[in-house]
């Protein structure tokens, strides 16, 4: 007599399965349900991706570092080193408005670094040497942005020794 | 004569699912990268506001040199925009590899220097100064004073690439 047995879940109608058929197949596969563990994950990862922040690119600009003894370059050099001068510029009333660079030499200083640039490289091509020291010089009050555009402008022009002089007032070991 | 298979009654209709575990395990993936990329990263490079040079001449180091990297970290926590270019932001500390020290102490600059120099061995060393683009001048020369105190001869400042590159 046929016996009719429920086989692979409830969407499965009964249906009668021979004994061997029933040997060939495996067992019933139990797999508990992914869903809310997907959708947890999915949150995480979008909590990440909104909350990550992505770094600008950094690079690096070359500079010498002051000697101890003094503020120039320590070696004897045949070259006399040009320096540039951060001059805070005064505004109306007497605030300070901003930074003027002033090349040693020169007449009245710039507050272009695209300025203070044309002014280093001809400079340079007049000396025909990029061994010249650049110093560069400031109160100690100046922001540090216009310290790294007279490097960068240095830089750009092809000076390879740009070393920094030290500002009144700072603290030394 | 033979059934046909497309009109047979009472065929039930095939589950249709996909494989889901390769799905999960690229998104696990995702996870533990995003997780170690934002702590490898902020260690040693503290969230500054650094300056972009007009034509910046900044460049990436072609292989990673035995350096140390000083961070000059301001108080202020404005947004760059808001200050004049001719203000400048108070000094709150220095700090190397996520260790802050107190902007007396450069003689624990100069220490750290040299140990690190010692460490380095004979190769180039060089030291790398991260400044927030509104600390003043005088508070970042303590940092090179150090650094030519533990006769450090080479020296890269930091700064942004020129944008696009």
């Amino acid at each position: 007599m046929a016996v009719r047995r429920r086989i692979d879940g409830p969407r499965q109608l009964s249906r009668f399965v021979s004994v061997r058929k029933r040997r060939g197949r495996g067992r019933p596969k139990l797999q508990p349900p992914l869903t809310p563990m997907i959708d947890v994950t999915f949150q995480l990862l979008l909590f990440f991706i909104l909350t990550t922040q992505f770094r600008l690119a950094e690079g690096q600009i070359p500079g010498t570092l002051p000697q101890s003894e003094t503020p120039a370059v320590s070696v004897a050099d045949i070259y006399r080193p040009i320096e540039i001068h951060l001059r805070p510029r005064q505004g109306a009333a007497g605030a300070v408005d901003g930074v003027l660079y002033e090349l040693s030499g020169t007449g009245a200083g710039t507050d272009s670094p695209e300025r203070l640039y044309r002014q280093l490289r001809e400079r340079r091509e007049h000396l025909g040497s990029d061994q010249v020291p650049v110093i560069i010089k400031g109160p100690r009050a100046v922001p540090w942005r216009h310290v790294v555009e007279a490097m960068n402008a240095a830089n750009r022009a092809r000076f390879r020794r740009i070393g920094y002089a030290q500002p009144a007032g700072a603290q030394v070991p | 004569m033979a059934k046909s298979l497309v009109y047979k009654r009472n065929r039930p209709a095939g589950d249709v699912s996909f494989n889901m575990t390769p799905l999960i395990d690229c998104t696990f993936l995702l996870i533990v990268f995003f997780i170690l990329a934002s702590q490898m990263a902020s260690k040693s490079l503290s969230q500054l506001q650094l300056h972009r040079p007009h034509m910046s001449q900044a460049v990436l180091p072609e292989r990673p040199p035995e350096r140390v990297i000083v961070n000059v970290v301001t108080q202020t926590q404005q947004a760059e925009d808001d200050l004049d270019a001719s203000q400048t932001a108070q000094l709150s500390h220095y700090e190397i590899d996520g260790v802050p020290i107190d902007l007396r102490q450069t003689d624990v600059l100069t220490e750290e220097f040299r140990r690190r120099r010692a460490r380095a061995g004979g190769a180039e060393f060089f030291v790398e100064i991260r400044a927030d683009a509104r600390a003043a001048y005088g508070d970042v020369y303590p940092v090179m004073a150090a650094a030519a105190e533990a006769r450090i001869a080479r020296m890269n400042i930091t700064a942004l690439l020129e944008a696009g590159q």
